[in-house]
């Protein structure tokens, strides 16, 4: 048996917190932890990390006279996810991850009409894309009302005359993503189709539909490409906040 | 001669060479290999699931290295009533104090056996933690507005499933569980309370998170290549739909915080078949199975699972028919 742990044996132990917290601290600094999970998880994810180099160097400095630690040959697999961002910095969901996505259905639409009336202005109203299909699912849309959505491009049906934009909403992290969708129309769109992926901001007027449409229509009067928002996601906004 | 490959410098060689080759491979072959749609879809799904348990995963491994430095020995098991018949109810409702998901409670569960919690007391505690504490149970109420009586169901349908499988499980199973620390770990000799407390949480962070990395590898496989339109094609039918969402949630492995999320925007299945899928995810998945072998051993998790899963799938089915 090794009495003493060699200086080798020390440091790739204090190796699997010092790169994970270095992970989860660094995701949280360059904000591009909201590529994986939602916006509000950055203190726990700040904490878990500090905690584990609190742990690293607890291991590199403090145990000396420990005998070699047991490592299984399974904890190598912790560094897989620092190796998978670090080396291919997979992003956000996105068009590609659409076919295999969750469609919203009508037991996910959580608001029952507890929505305030959209005001008719000129000015047109900033809405997530998941409070419109929530809007259009209780039939609480107006007819002419101007809004206005980011999300990303992707194909319609009849993709020379409409297309959609897209979202995903998240609960937790992007396993449990739903995709919300609206379909924008109007002669506007048949000067050119946004290419799929790219995000956009559109401005037009609702169409009102009969409640429990999931997917609301909107007539397209001006169109923005813009870069992918910081916050590629929506998340649930719950009544309780 | 010959190199035995259990010694830890040659263990220690071949581990920093297989990182260092998969690093290489990934560098040199990214570009390409990231941007095809299901790979994307993989990697992204697998880290999200990897970043998301991560704090969780904290929290278990210092509740565990907090038992594992602070208990007297012996002192769970004078705490706790010899017989299953209370210690195992006991155990689970005290599930309930835990704010956490099943990534906290399998290191807890952990450190609980060795520190003397008999194991049924110990598993009950296991199975119930991260079905019915309280962030739990208000992200279920957040998900499903208006329908207290799903969070009802499912606190009901959880605790009891817990129970019975802890029970059943002192019946068949009279060994006392062993975890696999107790061969190799020398947290207990250690004189200092801190270098006990690291110790136990060194270990346990790198036997339940290495499992978890299996787990989510395994979870975003099953999402990424299982179409959708099969689950519609089984929702129909009132008992198929039970079975095919508790298949369901020990396929997807979403984590206990957010499974009630998934379940309400499941709409095309009944209210019963749903909390089928968040009374079975928080006990049985392919994470949670994977973290189970790493801890309790391979023998073990083969066995308690599917118990777990039928007994878990039966409480559903039942507490469905009777509440909902």
């Amino acid at each position: 048996m090794a009495a003493v742990r060699s200086s080798l044996d020390r440091a790739v132990s204090a190796a699997f917190p010092l790169l994970l917290g270095g992970l989860l601290v660094r995701l949280v600094a360059t904000g591009t932890y909201r590529d994986y999970v939602k916006p509000s998880m950055w203190p726990w994810l700040t904490l878990a990390g500090l905690g584990l180099l609190l742990a690293a160097g607890w291991e590199l400095f403090a145990r000396r006279a420990d005998r070699a630690a047991h490592r299984p040959a399974v904890s190598w697999l912790l560094l897989a996810p620092v190796l998978v961002v670090l080396g291919l910095a997979p992003g956000a969901l996105g068009s590609s991850a659409l076919e295999r996505s969750t469609r919203p259905s009508a037991a996910f639409v959580t608001s029952d009409g507890r929505w305030a009336a959209l005001p008719r202005q000129s000015e047109a109203i900033e809405l997530t894309i998941g409070e419109l299909v929530e809007r259009s699912y209780a039939g609480d849309t107006a007819d002419g009302v101007l809004v206005r959505l980011t999300g990303f491009a992707a194909p319609s049906e009849d993709s020379a005359t409409a297309f959609r934009v897209v979202r995903f909403r998240i609960s937790c992290c992007a396993a449990d993503a739903v995709a919300m969708a609206v379909r924008v129309e109007g002669a506007a769109v048949t000067t050119g189709v946004p290419q799929t992926g790219a995000w956009v901001t559109v401005t037009g007027t609702l169409q009102r539909d009969e409640p429990a449409v999931l997917e609301p229509r909107l007539t397209m009067t001006d169109l923005t490409p813009v870069a992918e928002p910081s916050s590629p996601y929506e998340t649930l906004v719950s009544p309780t906040g | 001669m010959t190199v035995d490959i259990n010694r830890p410098p040659v263990r220690t060689a071949v581990g920093l060479g297989a990182i260092c080759a998969l690093t290489a491979a990934l560098a040199l072959g990214s570009p390409g290999f990231v941007h095809r749609p299901l790979m994307q879809l993989w990697t992204t799904t697998f880290v999200a699931i990897c970043i998301q348990a991560m704090p969780f995963l904290v929290l278990g491994v210092t509740v565990g290295g907090l038992i594992a430095a602070m208990l007297p020995d012996g002192l769970l098991a004078r705490l706790l009533p010899r017989s299953p018949l209370f210690s195992v109810p006991a155990a689970a409702l005290a599930g309930a104090v835990l704010p956490g998901c099943e990534c906290s409670s399998v290191p807890i569960a952990g450190r609980l056996v060795d520190g003397g919690a008999p194991a049924p007391a110990a598993l009950a505690f296991l199975l119930a933690a991260p079905a019915i504490n309280p962030v739990v149970l208000v992200a279920t109420s957040v998900a499903f507005p208006g329908q207290p009586k799903v969070v009802l169901a499912r606190f009901v349908a959880s605790l009891a499933a817990a129970v019975v499988v802890a029970w059943i499980w002192s019946r068949v199973d009279g060994q006392p569980l062993r975890t696999r620390a107790h061969d190799h770990d020398h947290a207990a000799e250690m004189p200092l309370r801190l270098a006990r407390f690291f110790a136990a949480a060194q270990h346990d962070l790198l036997h339940a998170g290495g499992f978890l990395v299996v787990g989510a590898a395994l979870a975003a496989t099953l999402q990424t290549v299982v179409p959708r339109t099969i689950l519609d094609r089984v929702a129909g039918s009132g008992a198929g739909a039970v079975v095919a969402m508790a298949v369901l949630a020990v396929a997807v492995a979403v984590c206990s915080e957010a499974d009630a999320f998934v379940a309400a925007s499941l709409g095309q299945f009944s209210l019963t078949a749903r909390l089928a899928f968040m009374v079975v995810g928080p006990m049985v998945d392919v994470k949670l199975v994977a973290m189970q072998a790493g801890t309790f051993g391979r023998r073990f998790a083969l066995r308690f699972a599917p118990l777990t899963l039928v007994v878990a799938a039966g409480s559903a089915a039942l507490v469905g028919r009777w509440l909902l």
